[in-house]
């Protein structure tokens, strides 16, 4: 049988405690202990647990109107700073949308990380493996050059032009910026001054074939691509970025062939990007997740790696997955990928071209221009304006020799030069990767212009 | 253009394995085609070759 005792006031025999119900609940002044004590509803303004522990406090919010401390190392000020003066442990931070660290690294996807140094040395330097990414080197010349079916290097260094198949058409590649005949055409605020500039000369509708491809591409060798472990389970993500503009809006064809793994067989990645405006410069990125599969390629001085743009491609190249390496070199493109040469005088311009480690795009690096010549002259060397003299090798016939200002990657394919002699005649050309070397036998007074060396991939 | 066959090296008593190629407007333009190397020009020689022509004589 419940019974009940109405009173207002409780009071301690020393008069200190008190407890006093009033109509709405209950006030208890002076120290109070309790086995449990629940605050469902409402604000508990003082809670303080002076020698005892508080050992589970369960509420829907905390709030701390000043600051929050645990002990002596951990502060909560309401202001926002947290301070910790011991070790931190966290699975996952993330600061806003843009940096998160977790135990694979960190990710800063915004503006990028300020750091004085990395590992104690230089912040950048050397990330972009692709050579003349700016398509500043041009030894060969900087006049536009048609395009035909004949594979060559045609205007600026490292970059390769082709019309694959006999599709027909035609277009012409030329470098633009200063020196050349067409005014620099680069994206404002980047650093760039040349770029490369495709345009349509002879018009062709898209064919069906597969076989006709209008190609724009770089190659790297396999010793300078081995750091990425291509073809093995450690395989980098690595990441191309280029900046892009044309004046026909919409897919293009992009693929990348990796050679050298030592299975044998060449890996083909077949990708694409978008020009989304009209004439306007674009940057365009690009992540692939290196194959898994292959095994490792060798480190020589061949073919490992190579990245072509497609200006276009034959209609029955639309099919096939994307994104994924394979081992078909049939190419793949997208559904309605554009096909330039069926477009009369329409142009696409490329520059800032950069291939590196990892899955963000960094800055173009910008190398000086002794350094890049320099990469260049491992696959081209070209002596513009400069005459060499031959010495006399015995009292009829003489050497022409040219020490060459960088290694080159192999000895050279062909050896070009224009030789002049009174009556001698050319003989043997001794030409080396190190150096040019021309025999003239039956004259002694001869001299070598234009000295061309190729030991190009 | 044309194409030439080399003159016997008389230094290192061998016929050189190498074609000479010369332009047509300035015959002192002179492209030695290393035939034991890779190269575009070696691999248009040899389709000329293919298509049944052959080299001038060497000197």
């Amino acid at each position: 049988m419940a019974s009940e005792i109405r009173v207002d006031k409780i009071n301690s025999l020393s008069g200190v405690g008190t407890v006093t119900l009033s109509p709405t609940g209950v006030d208890i002044s002076g120290i109070t202990t309790a086995a449990t004590l629940k605050a469902t509803t409402g604000i508990v303004t003082t809670l303080t647990a002076t020698t005892g522990i508080v050992t589970t406090l369960t509420t829907n919010t905390l709030t701390a109107n000043s600051t929050a401390k645990v002990g002596s190392g951990v502060t909560l000020s309401p202001d926002g700073d947290v301070f910790v003066t011991g070790v931190t442990t966290s699975t996952t931070v993330k600061v806003g949308g843009g940096v998160t660290i977790s135990e694979s690294g960190i990710e800063a996807s915004g503006i990028g990380i300020t750091v004085a140094n990395i590992n104690g040395g230089a912040v950048s330097g050397r990330r972009n493996m692709i050579i003349n990414g700016d398509q500043r080197v041009a030894q060969r010349g900087t006049t536009a050059v048609l395009v035909t079916d004949a594979a060559s290097y045609r205007h600026v260094d490292r970059f390769k032009t082709d019309l694959d198949g006999s599709g027909g058409g035609n277009w012409f590649i030329a470098q633009t910026g200063a020196g050349t005949s067409i005014a620099a055409d680069v994206p404002t605020g980047q650093g760039f001054a040349f770029s490369s500039k495709a345009t349509v000369n002879a018009t062709v509708s898209q064919p069906t074939s597969t076989s006709v491809h209008h190609q724009f591409y770089t190659m790297l060798e396999r010793q300078d691509i081995t750091h990425l472990e291509w073809g093995t389970s450690a395989a980098k993500a690595c990441t191309l970025s280029f900046w892009v503009k044309g004046s026909i809006t919409g897919t293009y064809g992009l693929w990348i062939a990796l050679y050298g793994s030592s299975g044998g067989s060449t890996y083909y990645y077949w990708t694409n990007y978008t020009i989304d405006s009209a004439n306007t410069w674009e940057k365009k990125v690009i992540t692939v997740t290196g194959p898994t599969s292959g095994g490792a390629i060798t480190a020589t001085n061949d073919l490992g790696l190579r990245i072509e743009w497609l200006l276009g491609a034959g209609s029955d190249c639309e099919t096939g997955t994307l994104n994924e390496w394979t081992t078909s070199n049939t190419i793949r493109t997208a559904s309605g990928t554009v096909f330039l040469p069926e477009n009369a005088g329409a142009t696409w311009y490329i520059t800032g071209i950069q291939f590196e480690v990892g899955s963000q795009a960094t800055a173009f690096e910008h190398r000086s221009m002794a350094e890049e010549l320099a990469l260049c002259q491992r696959y081209y060397f070209q002596s513009s304006g400069y005459t060499k003299y031959g010495a006399m090798y015995n009292n009829s016939h003489s050497m022409i020799s040219l020490d060459l200002p960088v290694t080159m990657r192999t000895d050279p394919g062909t050896s070009t030069a224009t030789v002049g002699t009174n009556s001698g005649t050319v003989s043997t050309n001794y030409s080396t990767r190190h150096y040019y070397q021309q025999y003239v036998t039956g004259d002694v007074s001869t001299f070598a212009t234009d000295i061309k060396m190729s030991a190009e991939l | 253009m044309t194409y030439k066959t080399p003159q016997f090296d008389d230094l290192n008593n061998v016929q050189p394995n190498a074609i000479i190629k010369i332009e047509s407007e300035n015959p002192k333009i002179i492209t030695w085609i290393f035939l034991d190397r890779e190269s575009q020009e070696k691999e248009d020689y040899l389709a000329w070759v293919a298509e049944g022509n052959t080299p001038d004589p060497a000197d």
